[in-house]
């Protein structure tokens, strides 16, 4: 089997710096070289044009290469991501400089510098989910497979009803309070705000409320009571999971989508320079 | 030897005999043929009669002309001693198809790319006729065994390049003893009785009959022992002759059991202080340095005694070798050290001792000086503190001791490639999943799920252990390892879906699947009705061009095919403490 | 959202579904431990759905974009920005397809921007100068517009070896490093579609440095010293230092350069303000008291008939009173008319150019030969002047000096001057030189009709009227001598000086009129419509009012000839009003005349008639003041004769000139400096004329202050036609070196804003340690007077973070002249 290169986790920060110097060489030296066109008369939107369509067209040539892994030499997806991480970024600046470092005037070009700029910063937003929620996810103890998380929801439910529902002697408070509020948290999807910004609130108010039906409760049926907050904060870990898990696959519609309105506005802006370049290529 | 002792009463294995049928009258019958007529009884320890390994350590098979016993290149844990009939040994290796492998080639470029539009829908889809094992092999019943045999293997068989074994002669022991893959390829040559003895009670037989023994022993030493202490790293750069010396001057002894798959998790509950007292103890701290050890087999805890319990330091795998620190260290300072840690044997060990005086007479003079071990640190006041504390820094680079703990406890160590998922950096995208699945038809061969140690993620892919146990009595051989690679695969033409790999495999990497035709209709057996299972796990993408494509298509650098039965490679991937 | 298999249905174990699902490809997630359980999955897998969002954004993007490039709002929607306020129109007009005006392709449609991209721009083959050069061609020569600086390459390029070699020991800073961008379209410097208040002219010192080899950082402490070529084109030999110190301080007038110096129009250049407004107020004086008693413009040398005799060399006729001894110059006047007859051109090389007729008293034959040579030279352009006027002059200037008729219109070459004056020269001092001329030398013979057209005149002029022709006149002793045969209304000035004269010539003998009448009717036939000239006839404004109106005309006239002579010429009804003034004399004389004899008046128009009777009574007036004391002295204000005169005694005809730049000694001082000689002979005389003319003694002495020289022609060296335009300029060389504004050299100062800040002196400080010019300094010498700029002078300001110090703040980067006013750009849009 092919080696590949083996970074030592400890190291990427290493890895970090050396390719941001690296972009930023790479950039400042294109960009005084196209100030310099500029200054010779020759307009630089030409080159960094050319340049720019490049750019985009091997950023989504990543999203093939992923297409394709069983392909031989055409490099680790983890040498691509580092790629596609810093010439993306590099891509700003090249595109501020094709824009002359202003907000373009036409109603065409701001739509295509919309597009651009929403492409490139929904992928700066996946590149900050991608490098802080694992540790989060791993925060929480029990690691679940996304699609696995509506079969472990239906499990903890049915666990749940079988605690207080079908129990022989049936709790009467805990079973009215599993009716009134648990149910609703542990058997339907969670509010749409928690999708976006998961956290642990509601739940811990739920378990203070459970906690505090303790003084009605016989010592013996506490533990019910126990397991029934256990259930809860399962539920809770499996719902930050799914919201935590579904942003990192989510934010990826947004990119690609975009990216697809990118290279058709592109490639209809790229006919109509040259068709109205009047010989200034 | 001392382990001999350690046994006082009638071992538990006896519970299930190696084979039921097993009665008084075959035991008479054996006891009445060589050797175990001349056998001196009184050897015997009142508890492990010999009558009593002979009617639960041994089973008596039948073959017919042309059965194949034992295949070149599998494990087995059983020697098999001719009771009549007569066995051919080929002493030149077979076709690996005869023995119902498949070498492995990968796929041609234009292949790699044509299985990018691999049109089925269907999961495990396989063409019936190429998925039936009796396209390619013979295979019978024998009760409950499925024997596969060779039609007119005179043919094909080199006269002059095999060995006949009659009446009386025994073979397969050593790779039974030492867990080594079956040197050679036995064929029945006619309709033949053979008396197959598993492992312990090989053992026990050799430590009550010397000249079984020795007979082992003598045999080890001219097959392989010498080339092995050339491969080991201490002994480096010595002379043939005084490795042959050595070679005479070695010992072989076995701790622990060969079934430790199966019993791992059945203690594994048990608290950790006990589990590490329960295992068998090879050399302990402040005993006197006996000699040279070096892992033949199996793995090593090294642990010291911290507080009322044991701290594992590190672990030792195949080649390993230890104790010469310490006896070049009382060579050149004339003290006395004694041993400073606790050995311990995880599951089953083989190890090979060297007398200490045999490493002071032989090996330490021609050793080179670079290659001399450093001294050992002072002695500390308190023993239990700062000397193991520096030996610690100086002996494993810093893994944090629990993550040691569970990497023993969990056998992971057995892995040579295992899949190691950072979980820091994973974002659950599932990439290596899909990745794994377009390399192999759209049929993934791992799930993303396994024992989680300090946010490393030991994912349920093969790890192609160093140990394999699965391809320990495989009927038609086929899984089995790739002779250059080292990787184990399974031939899936010639797997009959018995499922013995899967059930022996310790860390369920193996998964039975129904397999069914194109059209998406499961494929049958047309006798029983069942559908037809194969055993699937990760082949390491022995098939594609570029290599495990889990580990390519990982864009976050998260996941890793790693030797781990070397600490040192996770440790240089962990990026040291 | 989730459903559940169930497993009973399938003949397959739970272990079975956990490896074999019925949904490929999402198998793997089913976790080990729930294999036995049944299997909930997530419908649809996110992956689908993110196919059907892609698919949906694609969809929805090329749709979107189909429906706009469709719809009339295309152009809005494809613009890169609003254009510039100057060209907004373009885009903003109605309809489609308005981006046509400066793109080909915006006629086209999308597949044909398709077409022209995969073609590689062969579909829209237009390229944008052109377009650009359809509404600008007025503003910039469509050759040179695509050339760096709008210059021809040879052109360029010769400047530029010119400035290596000038440059090579300083820097190279200005030399383009050698064909960079041979072909610059103007989009390269103006950019559209940045907004409306977009600076499409801005151009960075970058852009500049591109072509210029040695780029430098910052104009104040990079910049090359200034070491332009001086000014060529101070015409004005204007000593600053002596002014500044001496002249001045002596008047107790402070000197300050605004009372000679102005901003023109467009404030870019600063000029010198005209003679009137500027040196009139000290030099008018010195300048016009010589011209008072005339110029000699031409004269019969007085000679010894005798010692030609004796020489045996025959005169022919020749005037009584210059027959006894030699006496007089040629005026350089007559020389240069003289020059065109090749044997007078001849002998009076001969002579020698400085010879003075007094000379011949004592020299030999051949001498006398020349002499005599001179004299029928003179005679015979006397007869030409008499017969054809100033168009003979005119011819015989124009057979020598190739250049002269080209440049000079006749009005400034003979003001005022017809054929009149010379015929009554002729019949007063050469009655027979008609004989002469008709019959070669020989006297009395039989009359040929020489002038068809005015046969009476030479009745006159017969030998036997000679007697009462030539009574002298009684007061010609006392007096000047000088009889005028016209006079201005001079009885009416207040106080005239030439009073006595008019006296005079109130006494002179009507013959004299009559003959004066005579001629005149004749002429009236002859030549209507010579108004111009000294009998100007005919003329029916103030001329045959009242007295009292031609006075305040003469006021006006007056004034008008203070103020600027050169307009005065320019306008015909001042430019008559002397002459107008003479022939109302006139005309009162004829009526005089007419008491007695009302002889061949018959052709005299009626209207003359009543104004001769009403003019009797202010005649009569006007004699009555005849015995005021005369008071001899002129008046500084205002000379009062111009025009020409006679002078019997002295057989010469005396111009008047009007002052300060005389349309007569201008022009032909002028002519004399652009002499071209035709043929070798006459070059000597003109040399001779050219001298005398430029003498600082000379009449008007031009030359004192007037860098008159050929080399006074502004020049554009970058354009031809501009050149030719330059030697039609009205100043000549005359006026003080006039910059205008439309000429674009590289290097541009607007004078306006720094004059705010600043006087003059703190940059142009005179340059008091080199010695003091002479007056005749040459034009370097003028320019020496002050220290030359340095770099320091405009960095003290011109500096980073202060006044601007970019390249384009003095230089342009578009040379050559540019048109006033361009035309608007709409009209040239292609419809």
């Amino acid at each position: 089997m092919s080696q590949l290169p083996v970074i030592p986790r400890s190291l990427f920060w290493r890895r970090r710096i050396k390719s941001l110097l690296v972009a930023a060489t790479i950039c400042s030296i294109v960009i005084w070289y196209f100030e310099r066109l500029d200054d010779q008369g020759y307009h630089s939107s030409w080159p960094s044009g050319y340049l720019l369509a490049g750019i985009v067209l091997f950023l989504a040539a990543f999203n093939l290469r992923k297409k394709i892994t069983v392909l031989p030499r055409l490099g680790s997806a983890a040498s691509w991501m580092q790629a596609h991480i810093y010439i993306g970024l590099s891509s700003f600046v090249i595109f501020a400089s094709h824009v002359q470092w202003r907000w373009p005037d036409g109603n065409f070009e701001r739509l295509l510098a919309i597009v651009f700029l929403a492409v490139g910063c929904s992928g700066v937003y996946g590149l900050y989910l991608t490098r802080v929620m694992p540790r989060r996810l791993y925060a929480i103890k029990q690691q679940v497979i996304f699609e696995q998380i509506p079969l472990k929801k239906y499990h903890l439910a049915l666990s749940a009803r079988k605690l207080l529902l079908e129990n022989p002697q049936p709790n009467e408070i805990l079973a009215r309070f599993y009716v009134n509020k648990v149910s609703r948290f542990l058997e339907q999807p969670r509010h749409v705000l928690f999708w976006l910004l998961p956290s642990a609130r509601y739940c811990k108010r739920l378990l203070t409320e459970i906690r505090g039906l303790d003084r009605y409760l016989a010592i013996a049926e506490r533990e019910t009571s126990q397991s029934l907050m256990q259930l809860v904060r399962e539920k809770d870990d499996l719902d930050y999971h799914h919201a935590v898990q579904g942003q990192l696959k989510c934010w990826l519609f947004v990119h690609i989508a975009l990216t697809y309105s990118l290279l058709t506005l592109g490639t209809l802006h790229g006919i109509i320079v040259h068709a109205f370049s009047g010989g200034l290529r | 030897m001392n382990q001999a002792t350690r046994i006082v009463s009638k071992p538990k294995r006896w519970d299930e005999p190696f084979d039921p049928q097993m009665g008084d009258e075959s035991v008479d019958y054996l006891m009445s043929l060589e050797p175990f007529r001349s056998m001196r009884l009184d050897a015997f320890s009142p508890m492990v009669p010999l009558r009593g390994i002979l009617r639960n350590d041994c089973r008596l098979n039948h073959y017919e002309n042309g059965d194949i016993v034992i295949r070149q290149g599998d494990y087995g844990n059983s020697a098999f001693l001719v009771l009549n009939g007569e066995v051919i040994v080929s002493l030149k290796s077979l076709p690996e198809e005869l023995l119902g492998r498949h070498s492995v080639r990968p796929k041609s470029w234009w292949q790699a790319v044509a299985q990018l539009w691999n049109p089925t829908r269907h999961p495990e889809v396989r063409n019936a006729a190429a998925a039936d094992p009796a396209a390619t092999l013979k295979t019978r019943k024998e009760q409950q065994h499925t024997r596969v045999f060779l039609q007119d293997f005179a043919s094909i068989l080199d006269p002059n390049q095999i060995a006949r074994l009659r009446t009386g002669e025994i073979f397969g022991e050593l790779s039974a003893i030492t867990r080594t893959p079956r040197t050679a390829t036995v064929i029945a040559n006619r309709p033949t009785q053979l008396l197959e003895i598993r492992w312990q009670g090989l053992r026990e037989l050799m430590q009550r009959d010397s000249t079984l023994k020795q007979h082992i022993e003598q045999l080890y030493r001219e097959n392989s022992l010498q080339t092995f202490l050339a491969e080991t790293p201490c002994l480096q750069g010595l002379p043939t002759y005084s490795i042959t010396e050595i070679a005479a001057a070695t010992e072989f002894e076995s701790y622990g059991s060969q079934q430790w798959t199966a019993s791992y998790r059945s203690i594994s509950q048990s608290d950790i202080a006990e589990r590490i007292k329960s295992e068998p103890l090879i050399a302990q701290s402040g005993d006197y340095v006996n000699g040279l050890l070096m892992i033949r087999n199996g793995f090593v805890r090294v642990s010291r005694m911290h507080g009322s319990g044991e701290q594992t330091i590190e672990y030792l795998g195949k080649g390993q070798s230890f104790g010469l620190r310490e006896i070049a260290h009382n060579l050149r300072t004339n003290e006395q050290r004694p041993w400073q840690l606790n050995l311990r044997a995880v599951g089953y060990v083989d190890i090979l001792r060297i007398s200490t005086e045999v490493v002071e007479r032989l090996i330490l003079p021609q050793l080179p000086s670079e290659n001399w071990p450093a001294l050992l640190p002072p002695l500390a006041k308190s023993l239990d503190t700062a000397s193991p504390q520096r030996r610690l820094s100086e002996r494993s680079a810093g893994l944090p001791s629990d993550f040691l703990e569970q990497l023993v406890e969990n056998r992971l160590i057995n892995g040579t490639q295992a899949m190691v998922i950072d979980l820091n950096r994973c974002t659950r995208c599932d990439d290596c999943v899909r990745a794994c699945s377009n390399a192999h038809g759209h049929n993934p061969r791992f799930v993303r799920e396994g024992t989680i140690i300090d946010h490393f993620q030991f994912t349920h892919a093969c790890m192609h252990c160093l140990d394999p146990v699965c391809m320990i009595g495989c009927p038609t051989g086929a899984i089995g390892r790739q002779q250059q690679t080292g990787v184990v695969t399974i031939n899936d033409q010639t797997c009959i879906g018995c499922g013995t790999c899967a059930a022996s495999c310790p860390y369920q990497n193996i998964q039975m699947v129904p397999i069914r035709d194109p059209q998406g209709l499961p494929i049958v057996d047309h006798q029983s009705g069942d559908p037809v299972r194969k055993a699937t796990k990760c082949d390491l993408c022995v098939e594609q061009l570029g290599g495990p494509a889990c580990q390519r298509a990982c864009p976050h650098d998260a996941l890793i095919r790693i030797d781990i039965s070397h600490p040192s490679n996770l440790i240089q991937w962990i990026g040291g403490g | 959202m989730i459903q559940r298999l169930d497993i009973k249905e399938s003949k397959l174990t739970p272990t079975d579904v956990y490896v074999r699902p019925n949904q490929p490809h999402t198998d793997w997630f089913v976790p080990l431990d729930h294999r036995d359980e049944p299997i909930l999955l997530q419908k649809p897998p996110l992956r689908k759905l993110r196919l059907q969002i892609v698919i949906a954004c694609l969809a929805f993007t090329i749709g979107g974009l189909f429906i706009v490039l469709n719809s009339p709002y295309r152009d809005e929607f494809l613009a890169p920005g609003p254009l510039t306020q100057h060209h907004a129109q373009l885009l903003t007009a109605e309809g489609s397809g308005r981006c046509s005006a400066c793109h080909a392709a915006g006629s086209g449609s999308f597949s044909d921007w398709l077409t022209d991209l995969l073609a590689g721009g062969t579909t829209f083959p237009t390229e944008q100068v052109t377009l650009c050069l359809n509404c600008h061609r007025s503003q910039i020569d469509q050759a040179l517009a695509k050339l760096p600086h709008t210059m021809p390459a040879d052109k360029l390029a010769e400047l530029t070896t010119k400035h290596r070699e000038q440059w090579q020991t300083a820097s190279t800073w200005l030399l383009a490093s050698g064909g960079k961008r041979d072909q610059l379209a103007c989009a390269v410097c103006h950019r559209e579609h940045h907004g409306t208040h977009f600076n499409l002219t801005a151009m960075t010192d970058g852009q500049c440095q591109t072509c210029h080899v040695q780029s430098f950082a910052k104009f104040e402490t990079d910049h090359p010293p200034f070491s332009w070529e001086r000014p060529t084109s101070s015409h004005i030999a204007f000593d600053h230092r002596s002014h500044a110190g001496k002249h001045f301080e002596k008047h107790q007038r402070t000197f300050d350069c605004q009372l000679c110096h102005q901003t023109d129009g467009s404030a870019m250049v600063m000029q010198t303000k005209p003679f009137e407004e500027s040196c009139a107020s000290c030099h008018r004086q010195a300048i016009e008291e010589p011209l008072q008693s005339g110029i000699a413009w031409f004269r019969l040398p007085a000679i010894d008939v005798t010692a030609f005799r004796a020489a045996g060399i025959d005169i022919g006729v020749w005037p009584a009173e210059l027959s006894q001894g030699f006496d007089g110059v040629l005026t350089p006047y007559m020389k240069r008319l003289l020059a065109s007859d090749a044997q007078v051109a001849e002998a009076m090389e001969q002579l020698g150019t400085k010879f003075h007729f007094e000379d011949l008293e004592d020299i030999g034959q051949d001498k006398l030969v020349h002499a005599a040579v001179v004299i029928h030279g003179i005679k015979r352009l006397l007869w030409e002047l008499a017969n054809r006027g100033p168009q003979a002059a005119q011819e015989r200037l124009a057979a020598v000096n190739s250049n002269s008729t080209a440049i000079l219109p006749m009005d400034r070459l003979f003001p005022f001057l017809n054929e009149l004056l010379f015929r009554d020269a002729v019949t007063r001092w050469l009655p027979e030189l008609a004989l002469e001329m008709e019959s070669g030398k020989t006297l009395g013979q039989n009359r040929i009709n020489w002038f068809p057209d005015d046969m009476d005149w030479l009745a006159r002029t017969s030998p036997d009227k000679q007697d009462d022709i030539l009574v002298p006149n009684p007061l010609a002793g006392k007096l000047d001598g000088s009889t005028p045969l016209v006079m201005p209304n001079l009885p009416e000035h207040p106080q005239t000086p030439a009073r006595p004269q008019s006296s005079a010539s109130l006494s002179v003998p009507l013959q004299s009129d009559e003959n004066q009448t005579h001629w005149k009717n004749g002429l009236r036939t002859a030549d209507v419509n010579s108004s111009r000239g000294v009998t100007g006839v005919g003329s029916n404004e103030p001329s045959s009012t009242h007295q009292g109106d031609s006075i305040t005309g003469l006021a006006a006239d007056q004034q008008l000839l203070r103020d600027n002579p050169l307009n005065r010429l320019a306008d015909p009804n001042s430019g008559i009003l002397p002459s107008a003034n003479i022939a109302q004399h006139d005309n009162r004389k004829d009526s005089v005349g007419n008491l007695d004899s009302q002889r061949s008046n018959s052709d005299a128009s009626p209207n003359s008639q009543n104004a001769n009777h009403s003019e009797l009574e202010p005649a009569t007036e006007s004699s009555s003041i005849v015995n005021s004391p005369p008071s001899l002295k002129f008046s500084t204000v205002a000379h009062t004769k111009t025009g020409w005169f006679r002078d019997d005694q002295r057989f010469q005809l005396t111009y008047y000139p009007v002052g300060h730049a005389d349309p007569l000694i201008s022009s032909w001082t002028e002519l004399a400096v652009r002499d071209k000689p035709i043929n070798p002979t006459s070059h000597s005389a003109l040399l001779a004329s050219l001298d005398e003319l430029t003498l600082p003694t000379s009449a008007g002495q031009c030359a004192t202050c007037h860098q008159v020289n050929s080399s006074l022609v502004l020049t554009n060296p970058f354009n031809s036609e501009i050149a030719a335009t330059a030697l039609n300029k009205s100043h000549r060389g005359w006026q003080s070196n006039l910059r205008s504004p439309q000429d674009r050299g590289f290097t541009k100062f607007n004078h306006a804003p720094h004059l705010l800040l600043q006087d003059c002196r703190s940059c142009h400080q005179l340059d008091l340690a080199s010695e003091s010019t002479a007056l005749q300094s040459t034009v370097t010498k003028t320019f020496q007077q002050f220290l030359p700029i340095e770099r320091a002078q405009c960095a003290s300001c011109h500096r980073e973070n202060q006044a601007p110090n970019r390249c384009t703040t003095c230089h342009h980067y578009h040379i050559g002249e540019l048109p006033s006013q361009p035309k608007t750009p709409l009209e040239a849009i292609p419809q």
